[in-house]
């Protein structure tokens, strides 16, 4: 290998490849990766999982959050192999075989998307706040997401979308409420014909297009 | 896009030092990455080399040995925010890491990290100034404890000479019955100022009185001198100092106008943020 002209000396190796091993969505991925490759270029440009946004590059809006090993992370900033040995989770692994996770049922139900651009980050984070506090009162999930921001303003649906999931659980019930609960604009069906601005819109292609 | 780098990943202090040593200019300690990679990408410092240092055991390790909080400097924000060991004994330093960025970055971001970036907009930094920290060095040819007050030097230089590796923190904990409180006002990603005070009141009387400001000026810093004639005071005469000492602040912390505020408004808010700090440091009124 050509990295390893300084055998001779005690100093460690410098690398430009690594080559590393992860588990991406439960499925296991092995190949070489360049150094300053980050994960965010891993996997949308090599494995075409673009679910996961590109934005402000500085950790700082949350669009390319990843999960590894669960956790939240950045992925424009994260050296790809660093995930090395590790699980990763973008938006694709939150819906295997298409079956939507109950967080991205919420979202859809309660329009906590409008552009969609936040979205998969906004979505693994909460999943991420879920793990970590099951039932976080508002101003917990508010601290957890504070670096998820949402240019369109859907803060307070996605809040309720949280608590829907949260109170589903309690209930064990396999089924969201539908229409939502404790929203005082959530549509009505009595209004289908009479649409105000304020009315909270269903989106029907939610399904579509996640 | 990065420009190419090359990484290698020492095992010791001594090997990483000397690598540093070897590649000079070239190459920077790598650990987190959450404040050297965007200033990679955007061009701000050129290092064709990274030396990661998290296979460095030591680096990583967090215990308390019943005296002193051992803090490697890889260890997380995310994990000072997590440990049941720091919330009991260094509940300010808690309360700083938890108040990072964001979580993504606390998950990454290491405290070493922060520290060795030199970035006067710090949240630990103060924390670690009200406490007794001692900050242990390595290189290749041994090493060296200096105490944390001396660790910076200006803006975004510390006291580590390049083959040096901060490796470890030594926190000690506050006397038993001495509050703390970390304030700080936020508009961006990192604190616009923070203030970090501990404080004892016994019959009406302030001891034990430590104040640390961070942001206001190049670093972060003690503020021994009106320590001292805050001892013995009350709450209210020490609260009417802090707020009227705006000339001293300017003195003493060397404040500059920027995007975080001007001069007059940084020491009027350290004034402001000191005074209520130090009501919640000795548990004197509710709020956070």
């Amino acid at each position: 290998m050509a990295d390893a002209v300084h055998t001779q000396s005690t100093m460690p190796h410098t690398w430009h490849t690594l080559p590393v091993a992860f588990e991406i969505n439960g499925q296991p991925w092995r190949g070489d990766v360049r150094v300053e490759e980050t994960l965010l270029e891993l996997v949308r440009e090599r494995l075409r999982l673009t679910g996961t946004k590109r934005s402000c590059e500085s950790q700082v809006c949350g669009a390319c959050t990843v999960l590894v090993d669960g956790e939240p992370i950045s992925a424009c900033t994260y050296l790809a192999f660093e995930a090395s040995g590790k699980s990763v989770t973008t938006i694709e692994g939150l819906a295997p075989e298409g079956r939507l996770d109950p967080l991205q049922e919420a979202f859809i139900r309660r329009g906590a998307a409008q552009c969609g651009f936040c979205t998969s980050g906004m979505l693994l984070a909460c999943k991420a706040l879920l793990e970590a506090y099951p039932k976080p009162t508002r101003e917990q999930s508010g601290r957890y997401l504070n670096g998820n921001i949402c240019r369109c303003g859907a803060y307070v649906q996605i809040l309720e979308a949280i608590q829907d999931v949260v109170e589903a659980r309690q209930s064990d019930a396999s089924e969201l409420p539908w229409p939502p609960q404790g929203g005082h604009t959530s549509p009505d069906t009595s209004q289908a014909n009479q649409p105000s601005s304020d009315a909270r819109m269903l989106r029907l292609d939610g399904h579509a297009r996640v | 896009m990065l420009s190419p780098l090359r990484v290698c990943q020492p095992t010791s202090v001594s090997e990483a030092s000397a690598e540093l040593a070897r590649l000079g200019d070239e190459a920077k300690v790598y650990a987190g990455g959450t404040e050297l990679i965007p200033l990679l990408r955007l061009g701000l410092v050129h290092y064709t080399h990274l030396v990661d240092i998290k296979r460095i055991p030591a680096l990583g390790e967090l215990a308390w040995d019943g005296q002193t909080m051992h803090i490697g400097s890889a260890v997380t924000h995310r994990q000072l925010e997590r440990s049941a060991a720091v919330a009991e004994h260094l509940p300010l330093l808690q309360q700083a890491a938890a108040l990072v960025a964001n979580v993504r970055v606390r998950n990454v971001g290491t405290l070493g990290g922060n520290l060795c970036f030199g970035d006067p907009h710090s949240d630990p930094a103060p924390a670690l100034l009200v406490y007794d920290t001692r900050v242990a060095i390595g290189k290749h040819s041994g090493g060296r404890t200096i105490g944390f007050e001396t660790f910076f030097r200006g803006l975004y230089e510390t006291a580590l000479e390049p083959d040096e590796l901060l490796v470890a923190l030594e926190v000690a904990p506050l006397p038993p019955g001495v509050g703390s409180a970390y304030l700080r006002t936020a508009r961006f990603e990192r604190p616009s100022l923070g203030v970090a005070v501990a404080a004892a009141r016994h019959d009406g009387q302030l001891t034990d009185v430590r104040l640390a400001v961070s942001c206001v000026g190049p670093v972060p810093m003690r503020l021994h001198a009106l320590e001292s004639r805050l001892e013995g005071a009350t709450l209210v005469e020490s609260q009417r100092i802090v707020r009227q000492a705006q000339r001293h602040y300017e003195e003493v912390l060397q404040p500059v106008d920027d995007l975080h505020g001007s001069v007059a408004y940084k020491t009027y808010l350290t004034g402001v943020l000191l005074g209520r700090a130090l009501a919640q440091a000795v548990g004197a009124n509710g709020r956070k």
